[in-house]
């Protein structure tokens, strides 16, 4: 037996606003398979002996519902999903462009440099492209990117530049002068963000002066790892709540329904909130009784979204180009969490998961508890008849006493300070 | 689903225009630019709708905010056990009415308002801090029967006048939250089988009266097989007694 959790996360961390990151309003949709947060399905590194054979919550993502095979039961313990009903915008000015500035110095005769590196690192992940090395030219291993990274004016040294960091939402200028015996190219590179709580970009720049003294004496690579600082300012719109609802889906069957006996979107976050923060007692809602998965069904967590992201989206897109607009232009920040479902459940398999099913008849609630007390007494009892009803009786009675003990103990420590219904 | 855990909730809170939205929670944020000149701020277009002291809303039916499509009616084969209440602001409250009768009363009988935010406050944690008072952190000793076939729902009123118009913060919004244990299926019968000898009906005694009939339907066989070990003997007829014509 496990008890096994799942976090669905939805923070997009594409550039800009995504309409196919952000879900509609009033539409379910499965935290398992459906195309939001980290259920999307993205492109992944594939699993090889260096990386880790796994995914950290934000770009998890499996391609079916669960089905209980024949040998296990779940158990669907408890969820929770994050808070707040009003869509209201938190208004961050935060940092839109950042810009790194750094000059290239390469002698005037012969007039060549070369880029032998370039470094874009972000969260720690760094990403590179690297040119051959002119101090060795017939070395082959660790060459890699599309150019050769030559350089001898300034145009030619802003493609360079320009070829890798575009794809990370850049913009190159580069300019050159002569001071004494060099060229020098001023070189600036502009980051554009996109939210105020994306990390900031780092950049390395690995380059190599080209003449005949560096050639007699090897290498002579120079690193500039330049210090950037933020150009421009924006006003981030970020923070706002998804105002959603868990609903669990057994089959097509859905768990709740509403006074009426229609269908419901389920129990909010307010209701069932995740996480859960400082001045939090008890939760409004438990999931008691919990809800059983049996061999042969499928299940799933549907999420809700009631807040309408795409019209505020619209409407800060109007701003920018509204003639009097009753607000301040702002742009729809993305890598900030929107919402957050987590699920806590039991699984049971082979043996265990009959004795489930030998509980579920028996009508004693299946718990870890449960399963490991019945199963010590199959052990104990090993090479009696269990065809006998009088050993079920005893069975019963054993556990009817022992849950009493176990509910006035559970009571005393821990007062009122539970619902047990 | 037998027994399923169940909840609603309602909240004063809809697009503009709009007094009440059914049969489910409004869609909230649908900024639309309907006058390009004078321009519409995002938050207008929510609202939440003024509720005077002494006006009785009731929260399925009552025209505001989300509301059903129709009463909350048990059909003959559902039984429903309420076992807790919230609502929000601090000075509102909430009652049950079943049928024609309702729940919380006054001493000498009259009619009171019921449970109020400050004994039940919806959510925890609010922005007022205000927490379950500690009578009902188990919920509402003893739970709320419905039996089937009645017609229930909530009346929410307040104390003083509730926020009206675009709220700014969820501590505006008005809200009712309703937990409760939806019967049905066999179950229903044990619950009925409990409510007749004076049991009181709740997950748990409902999961241990289940054990309990299991137990006597064993008992039941054990005593049947010695019956039958007799009849055998006596009799030579080799079927069960309970399969005998």
């Amino acid at each position: 037996m496990r008890n096994l959790v799942y976090n669905w996360v939805l923070k997009p961390t594409t550039y800009g606003f995504n309409a196919e990151d952000w879900p509609q309003a009033g539409i379910p949709f499965s935290i398992f398979t459906g195309p939001y947060g980290s259920a999307g399905k993205i492109n992944r590194e594939p699993i090889s002996t260096s990386a880790q054979p796994r995914d950290n919550w934000s770009d998890k993502q499996i391609a079916f519902l669960p089905l209980v095979p024949a040998n296990q039961f779940i158990v669907i313990n408890s969820f929770g999903s994050t808070p707040g009903v009003l869509p209201l915008p938190k208004r961050v000015n935060a940092c839109r462009t950042y810009r790194y500035t750094f000059e290239l110095k390469i002698p005037v005769i012969p007039g060549l440099g070369q880029i032998t590196e370039l470094q874009y690192i972000e969260s720690g992940r760094v990403d590179l492209a690297r040119t051959k090395d002119l101090s060795n030219p017939s070395a082959q291993s660790g060459t890699s990117g599309p150019y050769n990274g030559v350089f001898s004016n300034s145009a030619q040294l802003k493609t360079i530049l320009e070829d890798f960091y575009n794809q990370f939402q850049s913009s190159v200028s580069v300019s050159d002068t002569i001071s004494g015996n060099f060229r020098v190219f001023s070189c600036t590179v502009d980051f554009t963000l996109y939210g105020s709580t994306q990390p900031l970009p780092q950049i390395v720049v690995k380059y190599q002066q080209t003449s005949s003294i560096a050639y007699l004496f090897g290498s002579n690579i120079i690193t500039i790892t330049p210090t950037g600082s933020c150009a421009a300012t924006i006003d981030f719109i970020e923070g706002v709540k998804p105002n959603g609802f868990v609903n669990l889906t057994i089959n097509d069957t859905q768990y709740y329904e509403d006074p009426t006996s229609r269908p419901s979107f389920g129990i909010s976050g307010d209701a069932a909130p995740f996480p859960r923060n400082v001045g939090f007692k008890i939760p409004q809602y438990e999931l008691r009784p919990n809800v059983y998965v049996l061999p042969g069904q499928s299940w799933d967590v549907q999420y809700t979204v009631m807040n309408d992201i795409h019209a505020l989206n619209q409407y800060l897109e109007y701003l920018d180009t509204a003639p009097t607009p009753p607000e301040d232009p702002a742009e729809f920040g993305t890598f900030w969490k929107f919402a957050e479902v987590f699920l806590s459940y039991w699984i049971f398999e082979d043996a265990e998961a009959l004795i489930c099913q030998k509980l579920v008849q028996l009508g004693i609630p299946v718990l870890p508890d449960t399963v490991d007390w019945y199963k010590q007494r199959i052990l104990e009892s090993e090479g009696l008849d269990w065809d006998t009803y009088e050993k079920y009786l005893e069975l019963m009675r054993e556990w009817r006493e022992m849950d009493k003990k176990r509910e006035e103990a559970y009571h005393k420590k821990r007062g009122e300070r539970i619902r047990s219904r | 689903m037998a027994i399923r855990r169940q909840a609603a909730e309602w909240r004063n809170v809809v697009p503009q225009g709009d007094r009440k939205v059914k049969p489910t929670h409004p869609v909230l944020g649908r900024w639309t630019l309907d006058d390009e000149t004078a321009g519409r701020t995002y938050n207008e277009t929510i609202e939440t709708v003024g509720i005077n002291p002494g006006d009785v809303v009731g929260v399925f039916t009552g025209g505001i905010g989300n509301n059903l499509m129709t009463s909350a009616h048990l059909k003959a084969t559902e039984m429903i056990i309420i076992d807790s209440l919230a609502c929000w602001p601090p000075d509102a409250s909430v009652n049950i009415f079943v049928n024609s009768d309702y729940y919380f009363e006054a001493p000498d009988y009259s009619s009171v308002s019921g449970l109020s935010g400050y004994t039940v406050p919806f959510p925890e944690p609010n922005e007022q801090n205000i927490f379950t008072f500690e009578s009902f952190l188990e919920g509402i000793e003893p739970p709320i029967v419905i039996e089937p076939e009645s017609t229930w729902g909530v009346y929410y009123t307040v104390e003083q006048s509730t926020f009206d118009g675009s709220p700014t913060r969820d501590g505006q919004i008005g809200r009712v939250f309703i937990k409760y244990l939806l019967i049905d299926g066999a179950d229903l019968l044990l619950a009925n089988q409990m409510k007749d000898l004076g049991i009181p009906i709740t997950w748990t005694e409902i999961q241990r009266f289940r054990q309990d009939l299991i137990r006597h339907g064993l008992m039941a066989d054990i005593g049947d097989e010695a019956f039958d070990r007799d009849l055998i003997q006596k009799t030579g007829v080799t079927t069960r007694r309970r399969q005998l014509p």
